[in-house]
């Protein structure tokens, strides 16, 4: 039993913590070419109306989120916040990549050389890190209910 | 201790690393510029805030339905990444 408890607090530590580096970096990179990161909002098909609110709300929302998964009492509500944006993100570029012919990548940093298909393989990983994280705080929180 | 590196040492780390990053790949973010005619104004234009176009696709890079080049002389077209 103690021995599944600190899987568990391990494996949600572990996507914890590569969800805060993917979070605090997406954001820091956007607010870094913040000129940038508007202006390819602005051409992005479908939110080009909004990119003035996207601008600044993904990279707050993003440091919201990656402060909230550094605590542990918030970590599963984090998690699920962040399995939802990622979705929301994913779908949008799928949208993007089926309907529209302009594609342009607003990403930031390295993850802006992704080409639009790797960045849907890339999101996947995180959907399943954030589920996998979902799954494990639901067990640890179940044996400690148990104890 | 333990408990310790694991609730603040651990997110710390991460946190500081991330803006590390972020700071050290800025280069490979840097804006390309990129250029086009609009035809009701005079001369090329530059698209403001650049562009994240590569010289080579299939689907043209556009900046408000005009095509946009890397050049001023306008002869190297850009497309959409893929």
């Amino acid at each position: 039993m103690k021995d599944s408890t600190r899987v568990y607090q391990i494996l949600t530590k572990t996507i914890s913590f590569l969800y805060v580096i993917l979070f605090v970096y997406a954001a820091t990179s956007k607010l870094i070419d913040f000129n940038h990161f508007t202006t390819q909002l602005a051409r992005s098909p479908y939110i080009s109306n909004y990119a003035h609110w996207i601008s600044w709300g993904i990279p707050t929302i993003e440091y919201i989120l990656a402060g909230l998964l550094a605590f542990q009492i918030y970590t599963l509500k984090a998690f699920y916040a962040s399995l939802s944006l990622m979705v929301l993100f994913t779908i949008y570029i799928v949208f993007v990549l089926n309907f529209s012919d302009s594609i342009p990548c607003s990403c930031g940093g390295v993850l802006s050389s992704l080409g639009w298909k790797d960045h849907v393989i890339f999101n996947m990983v995180f959907i399943v890190l954030a589920l996998l994280g979902i799954i494990a705080t639901h067990k640890q929180q179940h044996i400690q209910i148990q104890k | 201790m333990k408990s310790k590196v694991f609730k603040i040492m651990l997110p710390a780390f991460a946190i500081l690393l991330a803006i590390s990053l972020s700071f050290a790949t800025e280069a490979t973010n840097s804006s390309q510029i990129g250029y086009y005619n609009d035809p009701s104004i005079p001369g090329i234009q530059q698209v403001l805030g650049g562009v994240d176009c590569p010289d080579h696709g299939e689907v043209s890079c556009e900046f408000n339905g005009f095509q946009v080049y890397a050049d001023q002389a306008l002869t190297i077209k850009l497309y959409e990444r893929e």
